[in-house]
């Protein structure tokens, strides 16, 4: 098994700590081409910006909407 | 909280867009165990315009706590050149709120399985639950952005071509490449399969 596919498994499911409960991918349903090591490495990258606070929190994502009453 | 719920507030609005953020507020409102829906932006050294999901709580110590999940949206920047295409890709991932508990990538092992089987593109009669989740919410994200009562108002036009795929992206605000299927008759379908209790 490659190392970022036991990287990302060991950042979702820790021995110990938050656990994660579920996880999909955009791609999934979507999309051809794409292999087990690129959606690792996905979420490897993720997972290291998130915990170092440097993932932004976005609140507005229909800024560009037509606001919707 | 089911999907039929969440589906009734968007048909509700008094016209289209459906919003994301709308989305998610109705979801913290009242969906019984997610507490809030989290977006985040991540950058990567390549982009490419992925999402994905994750469900847990990175706050909680013990398995027993009894404590509300966090449901969180994770993006990668790129996707901001294209609202349309990000904010598609984003009530797609919010629509694994409704997973069914096999639908559900819960272990480490399932998660291996799991990444295997969307490189991997096994056929219809090998695919786990977990991937097969994958085309429900690809459609359960058509349904909710383009509610049937607003979208009926369309097929004819669409049908005769007074309106082509430009004018339905523009009044759903959805990427180009989802108002063919869309405005197909097998959205009946899939209305009939994903919203059962509801009149078609």
């Amino acid at each position: 098994m490659s190392t970022q596919i036991e990287r990302a498994a060991q950042m979702l499911f820790p021995d110990e700590g938050g656990r994660t409960l579920n996880i999909k991918f955009f791609c999934g349903g979507v999309e051809n081409n794409i292999s087990a090591e690129s959606l690792a490495e996905q979420v490897v990258r993720a997972e290291v910006q998130i915990r170092a606070g440097s993932a932004r929190l976005v609140e507005n994502v229909d800024s560009h909407l037509t606001p919707v009453t | 909280m089911q999907f039929q719920e969440l589906y009734l507030y968007a048909e509700g609005l008094p016209h289209p867009p459906v919003g994301f953020d709308f989305l998610r507020a109705k979801v913290k409102a009242f969906h019984p165990s997610i507490a809030r829906v989290d977006v985040f932006r991540v950058e990567y050294p390549v982009p490419n315009r992925q999402a994905h999901y994750r469900l847990g709580d990175r706050e909680r110590t013990s398995p027993y706590d009894d404590e509300h999940d966090v449901a969180e949206i994770i993006y990668c920047h790129a996707l901001e050149a294209d609202a349309r295409e990000m904010r598609y890709a984003l009530t797609k991932e919010l629509m694994h709120i409704f997973d069914s508990p096999a639908a559900m990538v819960d272990t480490a092992e399932k998660f291996r399985q799991f990444l295997r089987e969307i490189q991997n593109k096994p056929l219809p009669a090998d695919s786990s639950a977990m991937l097969l989740s994958e085309l429900d919410t690809r459609w359960m994200a058509a349904l909710i952005l383009c509610p049937k009562k607003f979208r009926d108002q369309y097929v004819a036009d669409y049908k005769s071509k007074k309106l082509q795929n430009f004018d339905i992206a523009e009044i759903f605000d959805i990427p180009e490449w989802v108002a063919p299927f869309v405005m197909d008759d097998y959205y009946e379908s899939a209305f009939k399969k994903l919203l059962p209790d509801l009149p078609v």
